[in-house]
């Protein structure tokens, strides 16, 4: 009794004859066209986003640092340099210090302007703020302390200079040091896969996989049931979808790996004082950052291809519906 | 009559849609001012830091907390762009006056925002903002000063030489107020607290008997023995070398000799670090020339006031000032915090020092007197600082010339608010 119920139930709900059959197929192509074409794009899009943002943000976050320190470490030598070589009383701090701690001043303010780590790291440029200001206090005075019986005050004033720029925690190079480990580390996350990227990937993909199965199972019907042997409509709708699923994917693979590549040079950069490999560090960084710009445009011809493919898929079951059984 | 049936379905679906979608839209805006974190600026960097965040955060408060040294000038920056901290902690009350007198500080009492009775004088100076004078600022943390620090294993020494003092005047754009707590000291050991508190409240010149023969001893002690000591203390950081046990145990830079006792607040065990259980403590009087008995106290403390007054602030205001938040926090703290609280709890670790520490901080039989420099306006104390150092520099031991320039500068800060209540 209930065996015969379901059989009713089915032979209601799902008949089984070739217009039902092509009619739940169509609707198994729209279905997974919408999931598919949207995970795609969206899946798309956030990978091919992150090169933008690096450039207009971080990037700069962290190149800002590192001519920060670098200048700040020059001036800082030229003044020391000064000091041993018996040219305070004479040109004061120097000219290349002068020279480099307004390069470090420039650097400062625009990691003010640009710094990535939200409210921490706006506290953070803050005190570095403060501190090189302290720091050129320090070093300014001991230059206006002129002659040997003011020479306790000038050492007094060049050891408070280095105690604010280097001492463990609370110096402007530690701090400085700590806000760098902590923009490569938001560049990490930025570059790397998450986990809803990943998901996002696996449902465009498999959505895409089912949808060509369905695109097989739709022409199989049209073929043994209704003596078609080709349909160039679901021909074009089976190209695309292969197509979609295999290029996007090896663009964004490739645009990954070039990220990867970001991260690594600017954390080669990050590294470095010597000012030839941060300038080679900064150009991998742009000629990566620039190579992905052809991947990034070519969103709008996935969309295009998501839009053709479906279109193509159901255009060709509902014109064979329409064609063989609209005139009933 | 089935079909009306299904129109009218239909229409009272879209209809609870729309209220539904008016209900979402329609939800009022979040408040971020009362939303967004408290925000703490303090004194403290390091393990002193992360005991405070613990502290804070194991009550659930949503805060955001920045420590560093140079927190005058981050203060200010933050003022001028119009975004203060909610709560600073700070020991220069100085400064706070300043920003109580351009009414950016909220009033504190009869809000209950803390207990009056729990602080006696000096802790709750009070100071003139634009609705008269209030507290604007409640000690959170204090420290005992006029104490001598030594080695507890070598035994209290009986005379310090100015080659074994351990003195440092350096601090992260703070400079030389190492130097100002020795004449502060000397200024309450030898004229008393009356003369004391003039002098910190703008009332007595510098160029006064009192302050001339305090500065004149610190130099004749600084400078007895050649040009090192004065030299050393101009060299060194208060804190020591980085990564050392402060200056009484880690040493000195520019000298191989060491040190035996360091004239510094309670606050120096956190300097030594490991060997902060190995250090006892003295009262200065003994080692301060020309004077003879005690005749008070120096204490300091990092005060908390409040810039905002947002529920959520007051809250976390509420819970620092309080005897419960003053006992956790003394509780749970690896190094002894002291509290000006009079209900507080004995701090961590419990030891014989600690213990005499927390006595002196209570015992009034000695009148307590405000750090001095602490409570001037900023312009005098920062003069009062170089002074210090230049003085040290220098040659001689005459100190009116640098006397002379700071009493032009407090001369000029006539106009700007002082303090009351410094001694009590």
């Amino acid at each position: 009794m209930r065996a015969r119920l379901r059989r009713l139930a089915r032979a209601l709900l799902f008949p089984e004859t070739v217009k039902y059959r092509l009619l739940r197929l169509l609707t198994a192509v729209l279905v997974l066209g919408a999931v598919g074409s949207t995970a795609l794009l969206v899946s798309y899009d956030k990978v091919h986003r992150v090169p933008a943002e690096l450039q207009a943000r971080s990037v700069p976050a962290v190149q800002d640092a590192v001519a920060f320190r670098t200048a700040l470490l020059a001036a800082d030598e030229q003044a020391h340099q000064s000091y041993v070589n018996g040219l305070m009383d004479t040109v004061g701090p120097g000219e290349r210090y002068r020279q480099q701690s307004g390069a470090a001043d420039q650097a400062l303010s625009r990691l003010s302007d640009r710094q990535i780590e939200g409210d921490d790291g706006r506290r953070v440029v803050e005190v570095l703020n403060v501190l090189h200001k302290a720091y050129q206090d320090a070093v300014y005075e001991a230059a206006y302390y002129r002659g040997a019986e003011n020479r306790p005050m000038r050492e007094q004033k060049l050891r408070e200079a280095e105690v604010v720029l280097g001492r463990d925690l609370t110096g402007i190079v530690p701090r400085l040091t700590e806000l760098q480990r902590d923009q490569l580390a938001s560049i990490e996350d930025e570059t790397d896969v998450s986990a809803a990227e990943k998901a996002g990937w696996i449902a465009a993909e498999s959505a895409l996989l089912l949808l060509a199965l369905v695109l097989v199972l739709a022409w199989r019907v049209l073929w043994r049931s209704c003596g078609r042997l080709f349909s160039g409509w679901l021909a074009v709708a089976l190209v695309l979808v292969g197509v979609l699923g295999a290029v996007p994917l090896a663009a964004t693979y490739d645009t990954q790996e070039k990220l990867d590549a970001v991260h690594t040079a600017l954390v080669r950069v990050d590294r470095t004082e010597e000012q030839n490999r941060i300038d080679d560090g900064a150009a991998t960084v742009r000629d990566t950052i620039a190579s992905t710009s052809a991947a990034a445009r070519a969103l709008p011809w996935v969309a295009a291809g998501c839009g053709v493919a479906v279109v193509c898929a159901a255009g060709g079951l509902l014109w064979r519906l329409y064609d063989d059984y609209g005139r009933d | 009559m089935i079909r009306m049936s299904r129109l009218r379905r239909v229409l009272a679906a879209a209809a609870a849609g729309a209220v539904l979608a008016g209900c979402v839209g329609g939800q009022p805006p979040v408040d971020e001012t009362a939303d967004r974190p408290v925000t703490v600026l303090g004194p403290w960097t390091g393990t002193q830091e992360d005991t405070f965040e613990e502290l804070l955060a194991g009550e659930g408060f949503d805060y955001v907390y920045q420590g560093t040294a140079a927190q005058r000038e981050v203060l200010l920056s933050q003022v001028l762009a119009g975004t203060p901290p909610d709560i600073v902690i700070m020991p220069n009350t100085g400064e706070l006056a300043e920003y109580a007198a351009e009414g950016l500080l909220e009033p504190l009492d009869g809000r209950g925002l803390y207990e009056p009775d729990q602080y006696d004088a000096p802790w709750t100076p009070r100071a003139t903002g634009e609705s008269g004078e209030h507290v604007y600022w409640v000690p959170v943390r204090a420290a005992l000063k006029s104490i001598v620090w030594y080695r507890a294993a070598n035994g209290r020494p009986e005379f310090v030489g100015a080659r074994e003092w351990c003195m440092g005047m350096g601090d992260d754009g703070a400079a030389g107020w190492p130097g100002s707590d020795w004449i502060e000291d000397l200024v309450l050991q030898t004229a008393g607290a009356r003369t004391y508190a003039r002098w910190a409240r703008g009332e007595l010149e510098w160029t006064a008997e009192p302050l001339v023969r305090a500065w004149t001893a610190w130099g004749e002690l600084m400078k007895s023995d050649g040009t090192g000591p004065a030299r050393w203390a101009l060299l060194n950081d208060y804190r020591g070398a980085a990564g050392e046990e402060g200056l009484l145990f880690g040493g000195r830079v520019e000298t191989e000799e060491r040190c035996v006792a360091e004239h510094q607040g309670s606050f120096a065990r956190d300097l030594y670090g490991e060997a902060a259980g190995r250090a006892d403590y003295a009262p200065s009087t003994a080692y301060l020339p020309g004077a003879t008995v005690p005749r008070g106290r120096e204490v300091s403390g990092d005060f908390a006031a409040l810039f905002d007054d947002r529920a959520k602030a007051r809250e976390v205001f509420r819970f620092l000032a309080s005897r419960d938040g003053q006992r956790v926090w003394a509780a749970s703290s690896e190094s002894p915090v002291y509290s000006a609280n009079s209900a507080r709890g004995m701090p961590r670790p419990e030891d014989a020092v600690t213990q005499r520490i927390v006595r002196d901080l209570e015992d009034t039989a000695l009148p307590r007197c405000l750090d001095a420099s602490d409570v001037m306006p900023p312009a005098v104390r920062d003069a009062f600082y170089n002074a210090a150092l230049q003085y040290l520099a220098a040659d001689g031991l005459d100190p009116l010339p640098w006397l002379r320039s700071i009493q032009k500068v407090q001369e000029f800060e006539k106009r700007r608010p002082w303090m009351t209540g410094i001694c009590g």
